[in-house]
């Protein structure tokens, strides 16, 4: 028996997986059945040899690891002061991922799943290969016996962004909205369908930081920067530069030329060794948006250099306006600074990836995140990583709702 | 500043290499210098770009044709536009030309100087493979118009073969034929839409009742538009052109090169199948990682230069084609300059970040 027949009757949506009635209660949130099912998810996924060459699912598969999971527990009672297995699920929620960094829906349900709500998420008909393996993955999951008690909490629809019609009565059917996908996206969707409870992933940016000294002697420094270089590709390379933690402009804090110039020889050595994650399409999309930005912003590129697969170009007055147009496709601007006051703050930074920094340069980097300047900060290497803190927003928390004011009120 | 004469006076397939060279190299560089003055968008690029002023056709920073989609770039104030050229693109915003009344003027003069290289200097009766209504009113034309109305100053007769349904038209087709069948006849069309509502076309009529296959003595199809659906049915060049004279008889097959951002310069392949370069245009072969300059027979994305382009800073376009080059004056149809192939574009790279439309 399906869950929703009026909304399964919806003209032009495709089901690619549709709840199905459960007689198990409505779970509370983060309990200890939740997290064997999203890490027997976990179990599932690993078991695959087909996910092991997706370096974005093993990551989605590790996190949904119990160890993982009850770490994140732990962490909202320690920082948050919350029992979160105390709250309450919201409800109903409707995702929205138009087109998106593939994985990233998925940790959305995962965390709403793990909130014991009723989901329903809609992908994008132009999404990628990542993502329809994940539902494919997902339904060979849910459909064994045992985890029915999931496959009552989840449903995945595709349809076009034009039928409106199935964007409000989705809409409506939710207790809370939750739109990835960017200004234009979340414009769009409320203008369609306007939400009182929706949680929204506006365009962001994000850069890496990166200090870099010389060691005591030449062979630890090549090391180091060995694996800075490794650290920063990590970053860089997933998802097409495109992501919204996705570095576009490296930092150079009062990094010598000399080290600069170790590091590129370094990155451009571990690309030669991978295969060119980027295509032609990408190379004369650079070009594009290059030209572009010399229209609009006057920006002036003072030194192009090409590596295998990347272009890092020295650029100086990059404006937050310029860098929020970037789109990847392997492009990496280096701006030099020797203040960290010199960074693009803005409403749109998200995520900088640090490396070198010394103590006080750490905690002014704190403070800069205090007085919300910057949204997040890693170390470099993890700036894909997902937290349940997403762009600021405590997913757990806004997730679940408070306890029942009064547990009486269900005895009349 | 242009010596319009001087160009038109050039004979189209006869400079070799050095001599091309000193002809092009001064002029483009004029034109780069005129735009960088006359257009602040332009002047822009060129400063991001350039630590200094080009000496060779190769220094120059060509403009990404995807550029004209996005912003007007014109050289001319907008009292002097007299008419703008839409491309014909099936997604996203259409290129948009400004044309002041020499640019377009020259643009056809030297249109039909080429043309005529190929189909002599008398008109030809014309069979055009197009439905009848390409010509919108209002001064904006799509890449197909402008294709179209160049051709049509070398023909009489026009007749269209499909109706407005963009299906065959038999009846006018038929007479079209017989009236002309003691004469050389020209055809015009788009790759796709030859082979689809043309060729494709009479051939169901062929298997039918009304099976029709046309014994032409002597004529000539002129056809563009790229082999991108035509690829995807599997169709190659000598399929198509055997195809054609199966169907029609002595049909001699060309396929052009060519764009809207540069109006006027053709590149139109020979009866050795590859696409020469006429004196007001050279092509330059770049590798994508870097725009540095490929080898012969080495693939790389294609750049047109072209001398046409007066009132907006079209003169030297970086495409988003694939295309390489065979050789230079030695080309066995007798043509001097570079001649090459296309082998069609680079894929779009979709965006799909975490800043995306709803779609």
């Amino acid at each position: 028996m399906i869950l929703f027949p009026k909304l399964a009757s919806l003209k032009n949506v495709q089901w690619h997986i549709i709840s199905t009635e459960s007689n198990h209660n409505s779970p509370q949130p983060w309990s200890g059945v939740l997290i064997e099912k999203i890490s027997a998810w976990s179990t599932f996924l690993l078991s695959k040899s087909e996910v092991k060459r997706s370096s974005e699912i093993v990551a989605l598969a590790f996190w949904c690891r119990k160890a993982n999971l009850i770490s994140i527990i732990k962490h909202i009672n320690k920082y948050d002061k919350i029992d979160i297995t105390k709250r309450q699920p919201i409800g109903r929620v409707f995702h929205i991922t138009p087109a998106n960094v593939d994985t990233v829906f998925f940790y959305s349900l995962v965390l709403s799943l793990l909130s014991g709500n009723q989901n329903i998420v809609r992908v994008s008909s132009k999404s990628g290969e990542i993502t329809w393996q994940i539902i494919r993955l997902f339904r060979e999951f849910i459909n064994q016996a045992k985890n029915k008690q999931l496959a009552s909490l989840v449903s995945i629809v595709e349809y076009d962004a034009s039928n409106e019609i199935a964007t409000k009565a989705f809409s409506a059917w939710a207790d809370l909205r939750v739109v990835w996908g960017g200004d234009n996206a979340i414009e769009a969707i409320s203008h369609i369908a306007p939400h009182i409870n929706q949680l929204v992933f506006p365009d962001r940016y994000s850069v890496s930081l990166i200090k870099l000294s010389t060691l005591e002697n030449s062979q630890k420094t090549e090391e180091m920067i060995t694996g800075v270089a490794e650290r920063f590709i990590t970053d860089l390379l997933p998802f097409n530069q495109q992501a919204c933690s996705s570095p576009k402009t490296l930092y150079w804090l009062n990094t010598d030329k000399i080290l600069q110039t170790l590091f590129w020889k370094s990155v451009h050595v571990l690309l030669a060794s991978i295969d060119n994650p980027f295509e032609a399409a990408d190379e004369v999309a650079r070009y594009v948006f290059m030209q572009r930005l010399a229209i609009k912003f006057q920006t002036n590129f003072e030194c192009i250099s090409n590596q295998v697969g990347i272009s890092n170009i020295l650029i100086s007055g990059l404006s937050v306006d310029a860098l929020s147009e970037h789109r990847g496709h392997g492009l990496v601007f280096e701006v030099e600074i020797d203040s960290l006051n010199l960074l693009p703050y803005a409403d749109k930074l998200q995520t900088v990836g640090v490396f070198g920094l010394n103590e006080n340069e750490l905690t002014q980097l704190k403070i800069k995140k205090e007085n919300d300047l910057i949204k997040r900060d890693v170390s470099l290497g993890k700036a894909l990583s997902f937290d349940h803190v997403w762009d600021g927003k405590h997913l757990p928390f806004i997730l679940t709702k408070a306890e029942k004011e009064s547990q009486n009120d269900n005895n009349h | 500043m242009f010596d319009v004469e001087h160009y038109f006076n050039q004979p189209v397939y006869q400079l070799t290499k050095y001599d091309k060279k000193l002809f092009l190299e001064t002029e483009l560089l004029n034109l780069t210098r005129y735009h960088q003055e006359k257009c602040e968008k332009y002047a822009n690029i060129l400063s991001a770009f350039q630590k200094q002023e080009p000496t060779t056709i190769e220094e120059i920073i060509p403009v990404a044709v995807q550029l004209f989609k996005e912003f007007e770039l014109k050289s001319i104030p907008q009292e002097k536009i007299y008419k703008q050229l839409m491309s014909s693109g099936t997604t996203g915003e259409p290129s948009r030309i400004f044309l002041d009344t020499e640019t377009a003027k020259l643009q056809t003069k030297i249109l039909i100087k080429i043309l005529q290289q190929w189909l002599g200097k008398k008109r030809l009766p014309l069979l055009l493979i197009d439905a009848p209504n390409i010509v919108k009113p209002g001064d904006s034309m799509s890449a197909r118009a402008v294709g179209l109305q160049g051709l049509s100053f070398l023909g009489y007769d026009h007749t269209y073969a499909l109706d407005s349904n963009m299906e065959l038209n038999l009846p006018v087709i038929e007479a079209f034929f017989t009236k002309h069948k003691n004469t050389k006849i020209l055809m015009f069309g788009f790759t796709f839409m030859v082979w689809q509502h043309f060729i494709q076309a009479l051939k169901k009529l062929e298997s039918g009742k009304q099976g029709k296959q046309f014994q032409l003595a002597d004529a000539i199809l002129l056809h563009g538009g790229g082999w991108k659906k035509l690829q995807n049915q599997a169709v190659t060049n000598d399929i198509f052109k055997h195809t054609i004279q199966q169907t029609l008889g002595n049909v001699s097959v060309h396929d052009y090169y060519g764009m809207v951002e540069q109006t006027g310069t053709i590149y139109i392949e020979c009866e050795k199948g590859y696409l020469h370069c006429p004196v007001w245009s050279d092509i330059l072969i770049r590798k994508a990682s870097d725009l540095s300059l490929c080898k012969e027979r080495e693939q790389g994305l294609i750049q047109v230069n072209s001398l046409l382009a007066l009132s907006y800073p079209g003169h030297c376009i970086l495409t988003e084609d694939i295309g390489e080059i065979i050789g230079e004056d030695n080309c066995a149809c007798g043509k001097k300059g570079k001649y090459f192939k296309v082998h069609g574009r680079v894929p779009k790279s979709e965006i799909r970040g975490c800043s995306d439309t709803f779609s």
